[in-house]
């Protein structure tokens, strides 16, 4: 009954926002009560369907971003993952993750609200339907996924969790995203360059560095900003990363690429799944170019626990080691 | 099936009623043509609605066919169409969640999810294979595999090492120089793989025996958390390896065996501490940077490092 009764509060505000027509900064809200706890290393899952109906063909892309809190407190954010189509007249599917949820015990419990925006970039709207599916929540710890509504696993530690969404449509013209500087530049590229990636503002730096590498060495983009995720960069002392690569090698090596903005990327013969641009890649030197430093490289990569090293007839071949941290946790700050 | 059934009870209904009402010949010949037509059209909604049903596993067919493509790039596109199908929209590069993609896949295809796994764990047998016969072919013309074919071949390992299937053991041997994904999609296997694992320490390639060490270290470190089951023969036959692999001419296969050797060390084997403190003291591998003598001694660093790990009290 008190599921029943919530589903029917949660259906008439979804159906109140969603007949509303679009306009600049549009928001959809709605909120529910659900039991929840997370663990250090949970993740939010948002899941947002979009059905457009254009009639004639566009291309079109979609974003969000979930920013949340605790208590009214920041507790981090992430990116949705985009869905970014050419030559359509309809458009399905949209989901999203929260990632960068900071490190700590969330087995506690608190009022919960998460925030999420999205623009489009499409030469018009009309007749549109967007849906918000329930946020998933992943948890690291027990390897589960459940459902944000409390619909999954019955957890031990409750606590009443307050997630209110607000979807907001921006018309044709805004650009993606308003940092005010060169990171537009690069949030554009990911656009144009169809990677499927859809990093913030703030998922950006110009100081992230390791213990032996720094920020220029592992920025080898065009611009004055890079991605870099946790596992490329982490302290040597646990055991993976670049630092720990170094490390297991036993001597200095130079970096060939590591961050690369898509154009770049594309400039350098990379195609739109690299890892370079997700920052968790790094190419390292082979100075002599002979099979046994490469072997030795590719070997301290190994104890350096990357989860990736491409095999010498990768495009690296004798010139580097490719080798990348894509099966790990971490976002970018 | 529901639609056929209640098609049938309403024709059977009708017939009652209308046979006990008394019909004439003309009526009754009339009636009898409605039922055909009636049928007809049940068996072909029945039909269809099967088909509907189907189409599912229908496309799960088709990507499976594809995975025999002789064009990596379309066995590429059937590797990712699966995952999306299991995921629900792009994987946008987060190949961490391609374990949970499948496992959709494997929950909605429930009578066909071990054909999936097969299909998916000779689907990187044939990636190794080809990789292999590339390098024949890379030695001769200098031309690389592609970015495009490098990410698809490291999710597909990801891929098949998730499946934690004994059955995976030849894919993820045939990746064993890849990474982590790999040798601890191995390990995880415990005592099925290990007399392969064992095979692979004899390899002519020091990437091969380096890599295989390193698997024995993983599983080691898996049995000690319970991730992984081994008997005290496959201990015993474990930790022979280790000791000989110690010993190797190759140094990466000294270190990653020094890093076995730890674990049973920590597990309480007095053999395999004195080993490690035999190698920090006195092994001779100097590491060269950039072709010249570094002053480094990357074994023997490991070693020690090991050694005061060992003696750091436990969390």
């Amino acid at each position: 009954m008190h599921h029943t009764l919530r589903n029917v509060i949660l259906a008439a505000v979804c159906t109140l926002a969603l007949s509303q027509q679009a306009s600049a900064q549009q928001a959809y809200t709605w909120t529910w009560v659900g039991p929840v706890s997370f663990e250090t290393g949970s993740e939010i899952w948002a899941s947002a369907d979009m059905q457009v109906d254009y009639g004639y063909s566009v291309y079109y892309c979609m974003d969000a971003r979930v920013f949340l809190y605790r208590d009214g407190a920041y507790l981090g954010d992430g990116y949705m993952s985009n869905y970014c189509v050419n030559n359509v007249t309809h458009v399905s599917g949209q989901v999203g993750v929260l990632n960068n949820i900071p490190d700590a015990e969330y087995t506690c419990s608190g009022d919960f609200t998460a925030t999420t925006y999205t623009w489009g970039e499409t030469a018009d709207y009309y007749n549109y339907q967007a849906y918000l599916e329930p946020p998933l929540v992943y948890d690291y710890y027990h390897n589960t996924y459940f459902n944000f509504f409390g619909s999954g696993p019955p957890r031990p530690d409750i606590g009443p969790i307050l997630l209110g969404i607000v979807y907001s449509f921006f018309q044709q013209g805004n650009p993606p995203g308003n940092c005010g500087d060169q990171r537009d530049d690069i949030r554009r590229e990911y656009v144009t360059h169809r990677v499927n990636l859809r990093p913030a503002c703030q998922d950006f730096t110009q100081t992230r560095h390791g213990t032996y590498f720094t920020f220029n060495e592992l920025n080898t983009g065009d611009f004055n900003w890079a991605l870099i995720r946790d596992p490329l960069i982490v302290n040597e002392v646990n055991n993976y990363g670049l630092n720990r690569w170094r490390l297991e090698y036993g001597g200095p090596r130079i970096v060939n690429s590591a961050y690369r903005n898509p154009a770049r990327n594309a400039r350098v013969g990379g195609v739109a799944t690299s890892r370079h641009m997700h920052g968790d890649a790094a190419d390292l030197r082979n100075v002599t170019q002979t099979v046994n430093e490469y072997n030795s490289m590719a070997q301290a990569a190994g104890r350096a626990n990357a989860d990736f090293i491409e095999p010498l007839n990768g495009p690296c071949m004798l010139c580097c080691v490719h080798a990348d941290w894509r099966n790990h946790a971490g976002g970018y700050r | 099936m529901p639609i056929g059934a209640i098609t049938l009870v309403a024709i059977g209904s009708s017939i009652k009623f209308y046979w006990e009402k008394g019909m004439t010949i003309f009526k009754r010949f009339q009636f009898a043509l409605l039922i055909i037509v009636l049928s007809v059209a049940a068996a072909i909604v029945t039909t269809s609605y099967g088909k509907r049903e189907d189409s599912s596993s229908d496309e799960i067919t088709q990507i499976i066919w594809q995975f025999h493509d002789a064009n990596p790039e379309q066995r590429s596109a059937a590797f990712y169409l699966l995952v999306k199908k299991g995921l629900g929209r792009e994987l946008s590069g987060r190949a961490d969640l391609i374990p949970h993609a499948l496992s959709q896949i494997f929950k909605s295809q429930p009578d066909r999810l071990d054909e999936l796994k097969v299909a998916l764990m000779e689907l990187l047998e044939r990636e190794n294979s080809f990789v292999q016969e590339h390098f024949f072919e890379f030695q001769r013309t200098g031309k690389a595999l592609s970015h495009n074919y490098m990410n698809y071949y490291g999710d597909l390992i990801l891929a098949v090492a998730a499946l934690r299937d004994a059955r995976a053991l030849n894919g993820l041997l045939g990746a064993i120089t890849t990474g982590n994904m790999a040798t601890r999609g191995l390990a995880v296997l415990g005592a099925d793989a290990l007399d392969s694992i064992l095979g692979k320490l004899e390899d002519q390639d020091v990437n091969v025996k380096a890599s295989a060490a390193r698997v024995l270290m993983h599983m080691l470190k898996m049995s000690s958390t319970g991730q992984v089951k081994l008997d005290s023969l496959a201990k015993e036959k474990l930790k022979l390896a280790l000791v000989r692999s110690a010993r190797d001419e190759n140094p990466d296969t000294r270190i990653n065996a020094v890093e076995g050797l730890a674990e049973l060390a920590k597990q309480g084997d007095p053999e395999a501490l004195s080993l490690i403190e035999q190698i920090a003291r006195s092994d001779t591998y100097e590491a060269s940077v950039n072709g010249e003598k570094s002053g480094s001694y990357p074994v023997r660093e490991a070693a020690t490092r090991v050694l005061q790990s060992l003696r750091r009290p436990y969390k």
